[in-house]
């Protein structure tokens, strides 16, 4: 296998490679170290590499595997987690410049997981300051700079999981871990042409992660695709008793025993028309391909005010969560002119609004679960518009679709959804298909994606680097 | 149930929420801050009118359920 089709291998690839000798899990760490250094800092997508700490876990996955002791496919593979999952011992900045010499004593529960499935870690990857809690609306908020898009370099990686979209597009990891309040990894993962997985709320301890909104954060892979993201989720759900919001089902990973067609799915269409051409084309040619393999039923969502309901509820927490830093006037070192006002106002937001949010929340999730359990899955697009130029405010380049309804009614219901590579729109950038399940639905989300994948080329397809 | 607020009067305590924050930060923000601040407000208090507009009762809880804690023995 050659450099570069090393560097854009799946999973299942690379620990093929492993297994049958052709690499080890010391070159294949050195590899994507090297790929981190030259590509990775190029996109801005890295804050820390941990040579050192890789090194030492690949080793230790080459001595295991040659006495035999295999603990599953991600043994020995790379990968990089968004820089707000704590490391014991390795700066955890959680983007912002005012914290970036924090460092934790401990891993975050989703990190320890993943050694105990033998990866290796190879970098703290870039991310939008405070993961977007003080309200960004320009590329530049980040203490590395915007993140940089793979196949464009005009062009925003998407955020808040900045550089987990942006080097796993542009093969400087394998994988990556990244985190979603509202649309943090299904917005890199799409404008960055990989497959990103938001799990069902719970699914994936949050112990370790930088708090944003502890009713709404949720931690999952980006992948190159859809099955390696059922591999890394498998690795990091379950519960723990360190995060009390952990679902007590364990979710298991088993895509030989999944059905691969015959599914019901609800097709929304709400907002194609103001979306880029492109974008609604690359959705079309999508529902053509569902079709062999999926009956497609159009579905509405039911009226509620969902993202006024995530905007208090995000405002509230994020400002409780991070009220020294604000209070304090740390705030003032953020990157972002934005962002260093942008938590103030949250701190006024009455309780009683805040609870009225979470009343209607618990209406939202009934009528969610009703329309989600009619269908296997929704789908739609991951986003109206293709990655925005870097020189650009967001509202200035995407307009009103800037936002999509199911994304703060996903967000809102806890529910899980996948995007994955659907086509090209304008400057060469990719777009993304969503595809929304039920709650505790992830088999089913990516059965869907995996049916799909196979029958279309684009999770193949890579930019050159 | 609250009465829909009266058609501008999301500006006038934007402003009053806006001196509030200068009040508990003073000297901390400058004019064009404070204007930027206000605007954000108005945006939060837009958000909570839209949610006035849904009817809730009396047994709408929110989605949060307290565990009460007794430590395992």
């Amino acid at each position: 296998m050659g450099s570069t089709e090393l560097a854009f291998a799946s999973i299942r690839d690379l620990a093929r490679l492993i297994r049958c000798g052709e690499t080890t899990p010391t070159a294949l760490a050195e590899y994507f170290l090297d790929r981190l250094e030259t590509v990775g800092r190029r996109l801005n997508a890295v804050v820390t590499i941990t040579r050192e700490r890789a090194l030492r876990e690949a080793r230790l996955a080459e001595e295991e595997l040659a006495a035999g002791y295999d603990r599953g496919l991600l043994h020995g593979i790379p990968y990089g987690a968004k820089d707000l999952l704590a490391t014991a011992g390795i700066p955890t900045t959680w983007g912002a410049a005012p914290l970036r010499d924090q460092v934790f004593p401990e891993d975050a529960t989703a990190i320890v997981r993943l050694r105990d499935a033998g990866a290796v870690l190879v970098g703290k990857l870039a991310m939008v300051e405070i993961a977007g809690g003080m309200g960004y609306t320009q590329p530049n908020a980040s203490l590395t700079g915007p993140g940089i898009n793979p196949w464009n370099e005009d062009a925003w990686s998407g955020g808040s999981s900045s550089g987990s979209g942006s080097a796993v597009g542009a093969g400087a990891v394998p994988f990556a871990l990244g985190s979603e309040t509202w649309g943090s990894i299904l917005v890199p993962a799409s404008y960055c042409g990989v497959a990103g997985l938001r799990p069902t709320y719970g699914r994936v301890s949050r112990r370790g992660a930088m708090a944003l909104c502890w009713t709404l954060d949720k931690i999952g892979p980006l992948c190159r695709t859809a099955d390696d993201c059922g591999l890394v989720l498998a690795a990091i759900a379950g519960p723990d008793p360190g995060d009390p919001t952990t679902l007590p089902s364990v979710f298991q990973y088993a895509p030989a025993s999944t059905r691969s067609a015959g599914f019901r799915l609800g097709v929304l269409r709400e907002g194609l028309d103001a979306m880029q051409p492109e974008v609604r084309d690359s959705f079309l040619a999508s529902l053509d391909v569902l079709a062999e393999c999926a009956t497609l039923e159009d579905v509405a969502l039911p009226d509620f005010p969902y993202g006024e309901a995530a905007t208090i509820i995000v405002g509230a927490e994020g400002a409780a969560a991070h009220e020294e830093l604000i209070e304090g006037g740390r705030i003032a070192g953020l990157t972002a002119p934005e962002c260093r006002l942008g938590g103030y106002a949250g701190t006024l937001i009455p309780a009683v609004d805040y609870l009225r949010a979470l009343r209607i929340r618990r209406h939202v999730a009934v009528a969610l679960d009703q329309l989600f359990a009619r269908h296997d899955a929704i789908v739609c697009p991951a986003t109206g518009v293709v990655a925005s130029p870097l020189s650009l405010n967001f509202d200035e380049y995407a307009g009103t679709v800037r936002r999509l309804t199911i994304g703060s009614a996903g967000n809102l219901a806890g529910l899980p959804a996948i995007s994955v590579h659907n086509g090209f729109g304008e400057r060469g950038l990719p777009t993304g298909l969503q595809i929304v399940g039920r709650t505790g639905a992830e088999s089913t989300i990516l059965a869907v994606a995996r049916a799909y994948e196979a029958r279309t080329p684009w999770h193949a397809k890579h930019p050159t680097w | 149930m609250a009465e829909d607020r009266a058609s501008g009067s999301v500006e006038i305590i934007a402003e009053a929420m806006a001196k509030t924050l200068e009040a508990r930060h003073a000297g901390r923000f400058t004019v064009e801050e404070i204007a930027t601040i206000r605007t954000r407000i108005g945006r939060y208090l837009a958000a909570a009118d839209k949610l006035r507009e849904y009817r809730l009762s009396n047994a709408d809880e929110p989605d949060l359920v307290f565990m009460p804690y007794r430590r395992e023995e």
